[in-house]
């Protein structure tokens, strides 16, 4: 239990230290502005800038920006990785009441597996004879809602959206989950397998964990920071082309419009991580609040490669219909959300 | 002797591969088959939960992690 209790120890100071940074600095910021002094943007974007530099600008003021919350939020995905016991999680996943429904949503986004291995872990789950619901569930809300990406959310966009994103994230998954098992639940009898878990807990050891979380940060970060930086690069090449008004007519505030966001999210394949910038952008040339959350609900958890490769596992038509499901409920959820909250400003 | 590397194609996969190759290379090993899994169907068959894996000569050596060229040296021993 020691090493579980270490990795919430490290998990809650990092994130009470960005949290209080934060805060320092908005507070800071606050007082300045009280005085007159306007924070200058170290990299602004306007009409004079020169076309090929604006690209590298949004890369450059998202560096600024997001460097420090960045690194939190990577080591803190490792620490989740390193000190949260895979093990433990998938063993109790099993059965078809709602108790695995609630372990499976809020379980697998506490595992920071990442996106590759996640089908191959909804197969063996699956025929460990967790029921197809649970399975579904595990499947959509792993990627959705992971720790990183709850950080850069709060960090780029706010906090109302973070815990908007966590709360419908979580209920689209659990509810696709059950609506696929009342569909299919009963042709998708599967001999269940005996893949045996086995969970040795280990010891503690001050200097192989700290060593094992590093490693593990690292190859997160490896991974993950290339993809996140060309994203955020190819935002700011898009970014040229997207006129104001394009973005307000396609993307704005209307259930047309967050249908388009959420079909956008299922199909198109997005980095993890990279749809947050992406929104942000979005939203500081027009975009409304329903179509925003629409598609952080969908373009994590949805794409077509996924789609495929889940199809290897379940038949066709159950991929289809949680597809179809979860763009619904990316379209319910955009416009509940927008409905509470009409208009966020990004600083 | 039979290595398999069990992983759906990812980075990670890839480069346990590698390390296996490089462990047998540095080892001298001659005799030594490696195969990788792609196919879901067919990790999941064999029990694994975690990828990448690995198993040799069909003993699941280590699931859910890369693991370095010297671990799999002394695997191969």
């Amino acid at each position: 239990m020691k090493r579980i209790f270490f990795g919430i120890l490290v998990i809650v100071l990092l994130l009470g230290g960005l949290v209080s940074y934060e805060w320092y600095s908005a507070f800071k910021k606050s007082k300045l502005i009280k005085m007159g002094i306007y924070p200058k943007e170290p990299f602004p974007i306007s009409a004079e800038t020169p076309v090929y530099l604006v690209p590298i600008y949004t890369l450059l003021s998202y560096a600024q920006k997001a460097w420090l919350c960045l690194l939190i939020a990577f080591l803190v995905a490792g620490a989740f990785q390193t000190f949260v016991p895979k093990e433990l999680v998938i063993k109790r996943l099993k059965g078809n009441d709602f108790k695995a429904y609630i372990i499976a949503a809020f379980g697998g986004p506490m595992l920071s597996v990442c996106s590759c291995s996640i089908i191959p872990l909804f197969a063996a789950i699956k025929r460990r004879g967790a029921g197809l619901g649970p399975a579904i569930t595990f499947l959509l809300a792993t990627p959705a809602i992971n720790p990183a990406a709850v950080i850069l959310t709060i960090s780029l966009l706010n906090w109302k959206v973070a815990i908007a994103r966590i709360i419908l994230a979580v209920s689209a998954a659990m509810l696709t989950g059950l609506i696929i098992n009342k569909i299919f639940g009963k042709h998708e009898h599967e001999s269940s397998q005996n893949i045996n878990i086995e969970y040795h807990e280990q010891n503690f050891s001050f200097k192989r964990d700290i060593r094992e979380w590093f490693v593990n940060v690292y190859e997160f970060t490896a991974k993950i920071l290339p993809l996140v930086l060309l994203g955020i690069f190819i935002i700011g090449i898009v970014k040229i082309f997207l006129k104001t008004e394009i973005i307000s007519k396609y993307l704005g505030q209307g259930v047309v419009q967050t249908a388009f966001a959420s079909i956008i999210g299922v199909v198109m394949y997005t980095p993890t991580l990279v749809e947050i910038p992406f929104v942000r952008e979005l939203l500081i040339l027009g975009m409304g609040t329903a179509p925003a959350l629409a598609f952080l609900l969908t373009g994590p958890a949805l794409s077509l490669p996924s789609l495929l490769g889940v199809s290897r596992v379940v038949k066709w038509r159950i991929v289809l219909t949680y597809a179809m499901l979860m763009f619904v409920f990316g379209l319910i959820g955009g416009l509940l959300f927008s409905y509470f909250i009409p208009q966020i400003t990004l600083v | 002797m039979k290595i398999e590397i069990f992983g759906s194609g990812c980075a990670k996969c890839k480069k346990l591969e590698e390390n296996a190759r490089k462990a047998a290379e540095e080892l001298n090993l001659k005799d030594v088959k490696i195969e990788h899994v792609y196919d879901v169907n067919k990790i999941v068959d064999k029990g694994i939960l975690f990828t990448p894996a690995m198993a040799i000569n069909g003993e699941i050596k280590a699931q859910g992690r890369l693991v370095d060229v010297n671990e799999i040296k002394e695997w191969l021993k």
